[in-house]
C-alpha cells in the first residue's frame, strides 16, 4: 500500500522530492 | 538482535537519557563493561537523540514566528515606491507593514501596505492581499485608508528577477487548490510524526480524507506512503522507527510548509 501511493504520487507529480523520499525508503527498507 | 538484547539496549537508554550528558558516559562504561557493542549502540542513540532534540522541540508555529519576526529587507519610511514616498510608519505585524504615504502623482496622503518578502515570494498570500486591497477598496469613505496593491505586485516583481527559472517554477507551483484538502493534508502531516500508533492512523485517515476532495493532490498520496511506512515499522521495532523518523525529518525539515 505504502509503495502504491507512492508511485501514485509520482504519476501525479514526478518532480516531488517527498514522493521520490518515501519510495526510496521503502525500497530501501523492503526490496 | 534477540528481543532481549533490543529489551537492554532499550533500558539502558532511557536510563542514560535521564542523566545530565556529563554523567553519561561514566554510567555507560560502568553499565556496559566488558560488552563494547552494547556500549556503541546505547551511545549512538543518544547521540542521535542529542542531535535531533533541539529541533524537535521546535513546533512548526516557533518556527513561523522566528520566519515572520525577520526584519523586513529595506522597506524605510523616506523611501520612494513607484509613485509613492513612504512618510512614516503606522504599524507592523506577521502579515506586513503599514506606512502613511505620499501619492506624488495625485498629490495625496495614503496609506501602502507592504508584505514582507517571504509572503510577497508566496502566491496564495499576494492573492489574499489582492483580495483584502479590493474590500477595502470597495469602500468610500475619507476616515477609510485606501490600500495601494501595485505596491505589493512592484515588491513581487522585484523578488522575481532575482529568482532562476526554476525556482520560480516550483514557487508558482501549487499542489492543490482546494483550501479543506490542504487543511486536511497539514493535519495528516503533523500527527505523521507522533510517535504512536494512534497517531500515525490518525494521519493516514486525515491523508485519505484530502486524496478523497482531491484526488490529484499528489502530496496527500506522499504522506499516505510514509504513514503506511511508519506504521508498518512501528509495529515492529518503535525505538528504530523513532529514531529514523528524527532522521527523516532533519533531512526535509520544511517539508510540512509545502502546499
Amino acid at each position: 500500500m505504502a509503495r502504491a501511493a507512492a508511485q501514485k504520487a509520482l504519476e501525479l507529480d514526478e518532480t516531488l522530492a517527498e514522493a521520490h523520499d518515501a519510495l526510496a525508503g521503502i525500497k530501501f527498507q523492503y526490496d | 538482535m534477540t528481543p532481549e538484547r533490543f529489551e537492554q539496549i532499550n533500558q539502558l537508554y532511557h536510563a542514560a537519557l535521564a542523566l545530565a550528558p556529563i554523567e553519561r558516559a561514566a554510567f555507560l562504561d560502568q553499565t556496559c563493561a566488558g560488552d563494547e557493542a552494547l556500549r556503541q549502540e546505547v551511545a549512538s542513540l543518544l547521540a542521535a537523540e542529542a542531535q535531533a532534540g533541539s529541533f524537535i522541540e521546535a513546533t512548526p508555529d516557533d518556527i513561523a514566528a522566528d520566519l515572520l519576526a525577520e526584519p523586513p529587507a529595506a522597506t524605510t519610511v523616506g523611501r520612494r515606491l513607484g509613485r509613492y514616498q513612504l512618510l512614516s510608519l503606522l504599524g507592523a505585524g506577521g502579515m506586513g507593514e503599514v506606512y502613511r504615504a505620499k501619492d506624488t502623482h495625485l498629490e495625496r496622503e495614503v496609506a501602502v501596505k507592504i508584505l514582507p518578502p517571504q509572503l510577497a515570494a508566496n502566491p496564495e498570500a499576494l492573492r489574499r492581499f489582492e483580495r483584502e486591497a479590493k474590500a477595502v477598496a470597495a469602500l468610500s469613505h475619507p476616515n477609510i485608508l485606501a490600500i495601494q496593491e501595485e505596491i505589493a505586485r512592484h515588491i513581487s516583481e522585484s523578488l522575481r528577477l532575482k529568482l532562476s527559472g526554476g525556482e520560480r517554477q516550483r514557487l508558482a507551483k501549487r499542489q492543490t487548490t482546494n483550501i479543506e484538502a490542504h487543511q486536511l493534508y497539514l493535519k495528516g502531516h503533523s500527527y505523521l510524526y507522533k510517535a504512536d500508533e494512534g497517531g500515525l492512523k490518525q494521519a493516514l485517515e486525515y491523508f485519505k480524507q484530502a486524496i478523497g476532495l482531491d484526488p490529484n493532490y499528489a502530496l496527500a498520496y506522499a504522506g499516505m506512503a510514509d504513514a503506511y511506512v511508519y506504521l508498518a515499522d512501528n509495529s515492529s521495532c518503535p525505538q528504530r522507527r523513532r529514531s529514523r523518523w528524527r532522521a527523516r525529518r532533519r533531512r526535509r525539515p520544511w517539508s510540512w510548509m509545502r502546499r
